[in-house]
């Protein structure tokens, strides 16, 4: 039935195109991150992913908008003891390691490859460093304190 | 429970385990009460990185030890996740939690068999409750009988123990707790006061002991007799009312009556040594020498009173001779008479 009301034909789609478009769907769920990578320059491939994953266990990828994104590992329990160890050296000789310098040192420790965009958004945005570093604490698994009691189980 | 936790409680035994978001069960048990308090003053001096501390804890905790071995490796926030979880389950963390504890750990004395626990190691101190709790049944029923005997030949119940189930209201409950917390300290202000009368000092340990042996196993105990009001500035206990309270007296207690009533009876034997002790100088022990010498001369003083004695005896008796021949004379006379007037 055809609505003349108006410049707009309002027809029923046909049938026969409702298959293409679920195909098309599906094609762009099978996309893998590598994928995605591909659109940035010099952007890892899904060798080096699972080169990293072989070598950290783990390999992550945050976006912080649709250009900035960010792959990164969990922080070893060594790396983390040897920041503590360097911020209280530095504690005894007197010279402040503030937060955000805590912040940078795990974010570089950790990060493996960041966009351009991601790349310029560390300098450029105050709150780059401070979530990158929260995701890097939660994926190490650092969790409260009152979440963790229930995960204890007495045998 | 699943397979894995079964297969870690026969691995490791009654234990904890943290089980992570990741899937990894991580089995531990917890901090000793002394490691605990040690790794709290730790974590609050702050001479060492936390981290430091942690993978201490963890190391000292943790039973597995492919991941003790590995720790450098895993993740830097399971380390810290499992000690945080240690260090909540192995003490308090405000006194809330302590409160709390203590709450708890009184609705499981409710069961009779830590009451026997607590009698017997305190008929027996010897025994520590750990070596209690790791008796057999049958042991534990034997040395609970001998408990009770010595602790009624001490009089520190008055009758066999017998256990009723709880049935009081928490009404009841409260009422009997006030009238036992009377009881207690009526006793212990008798107590207190004969000690001073008579000039007991108390240790400060012993003090500490009975004090916490104050919670009463039975709760039907016989009322002690009312404490006298004062009448005037000074009130005198006497004999018999310790007496009447004494069965009410713990073992150690009894103890230090004795010994002050034996430090009485002997005190003639020791009674240089008493005025040494009067006069606030040091007690010095006289040398064997010096006794010998002492003895010899108690013993001249004795021999020569043994003379004097026998002395006035012989004076006293020359003085009655005369007398003791008189009457010797007229019995003779009275018997002449009388065989005469018989002729």
């Amino acid at each position: 039935m055809t609505d003349t009301l108006g410049a707009v034909d309002l027809k029923a789609p046909p049938q026969a195109d409702e298959p293409q478009e679920e195909k098309k769907e599906e094609k762009e769920k099978e996309k893998t991150l590598a994928d995605y990578l591909a659109a940035f320059e010099g952007a890892p491939d899904e060798p080096l992913i699972e080169k990293w994953k072989q070598e950290f266990g783990e390999a992550l990828c945050s976006g912080l908008s649709e250009t900035e994104l960010y792959i990164f590992r969990p922080i070893s329990r060594e790396e983390f003891v040897n920041l503590q160890a360097y911020v209280q050296q530095m504690q005894q000789k007197g010279e402040e390691v503030s937060n955000f310098d805590v912040e940078v040192k795990v974010v570089e420790t950790c990060v493996l490859w960041a966009s351009p965009q991601g790349v310029s958004s560390l300098s450029k945005k105050a709150g780059t460093y401070a979530t990158l570093h929260e995701q890097i604490l939660q994926a190490s698994n650092f969790m409260n304190a009152a979440y963790v009691s229930q995960l204890v189980v007495k045998l | 429970m699943d397979e894995h936790l079964l297969y870690l409680r026969k691995e490791h035994g009654d234990v904890f385990a943290t089980r992570l978001p990741t899937g990894q069960t991580i089995p531990w048990r917890p901090l000793t009460t002394g490691e605990y308090l040690k790794y709290t003053a730790m974590f609050r001096n702050d001479q060492y990185p936390r981290a430091f501390i942690e993978d201490e804890v963890f190391t000292l905790c943790v039973l597995d030890g492919a991941l003790v071995r590995s720790i450098g490796k895993l993740k830097a926030g399971i380390v810290s996740t499992v000690v945080s979880s240690i260090m909540v389950f192995s003490g308090p963390q405000s006194l809330e939690d302590l409160n709390t504890g203590l709450h708890i750990a009184r609705q499981q004395m409710h069961d009779a068999m830590h009451d026997l626990v607590s009698m017997i190691c305190m008929a027996f101190p010897a025994y520590k409750p750990e070596e209690v709790y790791t008796m057999d049944y049958r042991n534990l029923m034997l040395r609970a009988a001998q408990a009770e005997k010595k602790l009624i030949q001490t009089g520190f119940i008055d009758e066999p123990i017998f256990f009723e189930p709880r049935e009081a209201t928490i009404e009841q409950k409260r009422q009997i707790d006030e009238q036992q917390q009377k009881r207690r300290e009526a006793n212990q202000d008798m107590l207190n006061k004969y000690y001073e009368q008579e000039g007991i000092h108390v240790p400060d340990s012993l003090k500490r002991a009975r004090k916490e042996a104050s919670r009463e196993l039975i709760t039907d105990h016989p009322a002690p007799p009312p404490v006298p009001e004062h009448t005037g500035e000074t009130t005198v206990i006497s004999k018999s009312d310790i007496m009447e309270h004494e069965s009410f007296m713990s073992g150690h207690e009894q103890d230090i009556v004795n010994k002050v009533q034996v430090t009485k009876d002997t005190a003639q034997f020791y009674t240089g040594y008493l005025d040494e002790l009067k006069e606030g100088g040091t007690l010095r022990i006289k040398t064997p020498e010096e006794r010998k010498a002492a003895a010899e001369a108690r013993m001249e003083a004795n021999r020569q009173k043994l003379i004097e004695r026998r002395k006035k005896a012989l004076e006293d008796a020359k003085a009655e001779l005369p007398q003791l021949l008189k009457v010797r004379e007229d019995a003779r006379r009275r018997k002449a008479k009388k065989a005469a007037r018989k002729r």
